[in-house]
């Protein structure tokens, strides 16, 4: 009887163990770049803005994922859970960058948000980035805009170009 | 287990909605650049319906950009932001092009 009995100290390892791999895993986010094109770079004499940074996400979830690792347990519970998701996978065909969000529209608001950060329009530099960042089962997609906002001040003439 | 179990669960059931997936989002250049009140917002959409891989439409880019330009046939259309997304199905898909923009009006 005493010998089935888990050590209190023993369920307590256990557990930091479990939280500590949970932890870790979720630390092992690895960022990927799908796409990158920057624009026209003004980068004449007297020229000086404002950098912005516009970041737009939605969570990504692998249904692929959550049935390898449902199969992985090798249980009744974690077979038909990964057939589930087998199943699931089915319906989610086509050409993925990343894995598949349940919306959209998250990155809809772009020109929105480029005018927030630079309400009079002489924005330069633009660079427009896709890349996701990737924890078990669940990702991050991201779409990320980074830009300079010029002073309303006239840029200084050179080589005859002006503003 | 059962937390890994109930956590797996809980992320089947997320997956069970209309899936989308975006490639790409891209931004022009703001030139000549001008306030949002100084011009008017354009958008175009089209959608290319694709069944194991066979499509008819493959003229869809092109059309976003020709209803664009029809959005403003005299004006110059600036901060043109054109995202590129696939609605993923059931052994079909939908792949997506959508082009927002500022059309400034000529002066004068």
């Amino acid at each position: 009887m005493l010998a089935t009995r888990v050590h209190p100290l023993k369920h307590h390892h256990m557990t930091r163990f479990h939280c500590l791999f949970i932890a870790l895993a979720f630390m092992s986010g690895c960022a990927s770049l799908h796409h990158a094109q920057l624009g026209q770079i003004d980068n004449r004499q007297g020229r000086s803005g404002k950098p912005f940074v516009i970041l737009m996400s939605e969570t990504g979830v692998s249904a692929e994922e959550i049935g390898q690792i449902a199969r992985v347990t090798n249980s009744r519970a974690g077979n038909a859970l990964g057939d589930a998701a087998a199943i699931i996978a089915l319906f989610q065909m086509g050409p993925r960058t990343g894995n598949p969000v349940y919306s959209e529209r998250y990155a809809e608001r772009l020109l929105d948000r480029i005018y927030e950060n630079c309400p009079s329009g002489q924005v330069t530099d633009l660079m427009s980035i896709r890349e996701d960042r990737k924890y078990p089962v669940i990702s991050g997609e991201i779409v990320k805009v980074t830009g300079l906002c010029l002073d309303a001040n006239p840029v200084a003439q050179v080589n005859g170009v002006s503003k | 287990m059962k937390t890994a179990a109930l956590f797996l669960t809980a992320a089947l059931l997320m997956t069970t909605g209309c899936a989308h997936s975006i490639h790409e989002v891209h931004v022009s250049d703001f030139n000549p650049g001008r306030s949002l009140k100084d011009g008017r917002r354009v958008k175009a959409s089209t959608e290319q319906f694709v069944v194991l891989g066979f499509t008819g439409n493959t003229d869809y880019v092109d059309d976003a950009y020709k209803k664009l330009m029809s959005e403003c046939p005299t004006g110059v259309i600036t901060g043109i932001t054109t995202q590129f997304s696939t609605s993923l199905g059931f052994f079909s898909w939908t792949n997506k092009i959508l082009m927002q923009g500022l059309c400034l009006a000529p002066k004068g």
